[in-house]
């Protein structure tokens, strides 16, 4: 949630959602919206971290998927988009 | 309110090049870029003619990017159901995990159930996962639903056993694991792997035992469980 100040200084909370993972283990943007391809500005610490987390065990299950499945170029561009996302939240974290 | 931000014009090329060129060399990148238009607001049923799609490849393509689409993609449902008998094997693979998010009532979640006898192997794997992945909740619908049509099915004896209290006791999952009945054992590693998260040791020795739907099955398990 980002707060910021309205026009006559009162707080305005504009509500956002980082994105999670889903009951079949997938990372999964919210509706409207797609996989973020840089780490949305509004994102606090806590997100990051929650994305992090998300972002870590959605690759470990993509990764067993496609050894069960049998490599698919679609689903390996899933997992290079998902650690790409994972790299710069660990960048953004890492305070560089 | 939701502001539709997807490229038409984009959307409707990317529809166009994949049912042309499922296996191009630039598909994977291209369904991907086709499942952030639809996550961007390109209405679903432009997904139907890939669904549908006579050519194996195209069903493919449409069937993972419902997959990917998260609960939102429920809409989809009945046009994914009929592809658990599809006769390409990662269309059935995929819709999978559409049920898993998608179905409500028990005949949609026991077709999915009913691919632990599917005759390719990652197929089973992924109706395993179904399993451990599945809510008690759903677990039960499918019990209810086959019990009633189909009463005297080893599916009602494993999910009637999966739901009961020995599905979360080591030594009864462990000597289930045993059972002569290779669909019962593949709910006994199934409800290992439910368990595994406050004790590991069935799982562990689902890993050991000769049966490779089981000893797979659990050490993926074991490997989604490592940090």
């Amino acid at each position: 949630m980002v707060v910021e100040k309205g026009k006559e200084n009162e707080q305005i909370k504009i509500l956002y959602m980082v994105p999670s993972r889903d009951q079949s283990g997938k990372f999964h943007s919210p509706k409207g919206e797609s996989l973020p391809d840089h780490v949305p500005d509004e994102w606090t610490r806590d997100d990051l971290e929650h994305a992090r987390d998300e972002l870590r065990e959605s690759i470990k299950r993509r990764n067993e998927v496609a050894a069960q499945k049998g490599e698919e170029a679609k689903h390996r561009d899933r997992i290079r988009r998902e650690e790409q996302l994972l790299r710069q939240v660990e960048k953004k974290l890492s305070g560089s | 309110m939701l502001t539709s931000k997807y490229n038409q014009d984009r959307a409707e090329k990317l529809v166009q090049r994949l049912t042309e060129q499922p296996q191009s060399s630039q598909a994977g990148v291209m369904a991907n870029d086709l499942l952030a238009e639809f996550q961007l607001g390109y209405p679903l049923e432009n997904l139907r003619p890939l669904l549908h799609s006579e050519n194996p490849d195209v069903a493919d393509v449409g069937a993972w990017i419902a997959s990917e689409l998260g609960t939102w993609g429920e809409q989809l449902l009945p046009d994914v159901l009929p592809l658990l008998r599809h006769p390409a094997k990662n269309v059935r693979f995929s819709v999978i995990d559409c049920i898993l998010l998608w179905a409500t009532d028990g005949a949609e979640l026991s077709a999915a159930i009913k691919l632990t006898e599917d005759s390719e192997s990652s197929v089973r794997w992924k109706a395993m996962d179904f399993l451990s992945l599945a809510t008690r909740d759903q677990l039960q619908l499918a019990l209810s639903y086959l019990d009633e049509v189909e009463p005297n099915s080893t599916h009602v004896r494993g999910l009637r056993w999966l739901l009961s209290w020995d599905a979360s006791d080591a030594n009864a999952v462990k000597a289930a694991l045993q059972n002569e009945n290779a669909l019962l054992r593949k709910y006994a590693v199934v409800a290992a792997s439910r368990m595994a998260k406050a004790d590991r040791e069935p799982l562990s020795y689902a890993a050991s035992v000769k049966d490779p739907d089981v000893q797979n099955f659990a050490k993926s398990s074991i490997r989604l469980l490592k940090d």
